[in-house]
């Protein structure tokens, strides 16, 4: 019989990015989108490095890791696997004249986004792929 | 430096070589609830708590090898009350664990495990 049971499942925790450089990282999602340093822990990575958790406005949470031994892989936004992370803010438009004066680089113009509302690509400290996006409407 | 705050994720997005069998999954095994489906097509689901979850279609390019550090996005956290019965539960649905219960950065527990299309996801329960 299939199994229907519902998960105690409440929602997202926290994504989390293997970096490059750990510290660096963190400080351009911190000094770019105002997270905030929330966690440290000084050897929490298999190797005995630090791992940072990072906390926003909302209280989600992202976790930065110290990479090990791989090598970064080329992809695109549809290769298999998790592909990007998408921050909302309340105003788009101000939201880019902002990063703009911070230097953030920007991969495409601003787009309809899934689900209603606006959005636009872009790449974080290491090239790994975000989005800035506002919602209007639904959802 | 001026001070500028996003209000938090609206979205993680992941490409899946079958995206309406793995949002199936992600409902029916996690709990997620259809919110939207794009004609391309693109599935949002959405949690109790509001959070969102993208799943793209993929296109030629190939699934790279990746651990769980290496460079880039590597993993989704879910957030569950009592991660007991959320193993119980996930057990139930033959679920390919890869790690044991362990303590988690930033406090409480947390167990890591793979979706169908072998992306990588956590159980994380918090101290209350």
């Amino acid at each position: 019989m299939e199994n229907k049971e519902k998960l105690n499942f409440t929602g997202v925790d926290h994504p989390a990015v293997a970096a490059d450089d750990v510290e660096v990282l963190c400080n351009w999602y911190c000094d770019m989108l105002g997270y905030e340093k929330w966690f440290h822990h000084p050897t929490g990575s298999p190797q005995g490095k630090p791992v940072w958790m990072l906390k926003a406005p909302d209280g989600t949470l992202l976790e930065v890791m110290p990479k090990d031994g791989t090598v970064r892989q080329q992809r695109t936004t549809w290769t298999p696997g998790w592909s990007h992370i998408a921050f909302r803010v309340s105003n788009l438009e101000e939201a880019i004249q902002i990063l703009d004066r911070k230097g953030i680089r920007w991969t495409g113009e601003i787009i309809n986004a899934i689900g209603g509302g606006k959005v636009r690509n872009a790449l974080d400290g290491e090239g790994n792929m975000i989005q800035i996006l506002e919602r209007g409407g639904t959802p | 430096m001026e001070k500028f705050k996003i209000k938090g994720i609206d979205h993680p997005a992941v490409a899946a070589e079958n995206g309406e069998k793995l949002a199936n999954w992600y409902c029916d095994v996690l709990g997620y609830e259809l919110l939207f489906v794009d004609p391309r097509p693109i599935w949002l689901l959405k949690a109790q708590d509001g959070t969102i979850l993208e799943i793209l279609p993929i296109d030629e390019t190939q699934r790279p090898f990746r651990t769980n550090l290496t460079p880039s996005w590597s993993h989704l956290a879910f957030k569950v009350d009592d991660i007991e019965a959320a193993i119980t539960h996930l057990d139930a649905h033959q679920i390919k664990w890869s790690s044991v219960l362990s303590p988690a950065t930033g406090g409480g527990r947390v167990r890591t495990f793979f979706d169908p299309e072998n992306n990588v996801l956590q159980l994380v329960e918090r101290p209350r």
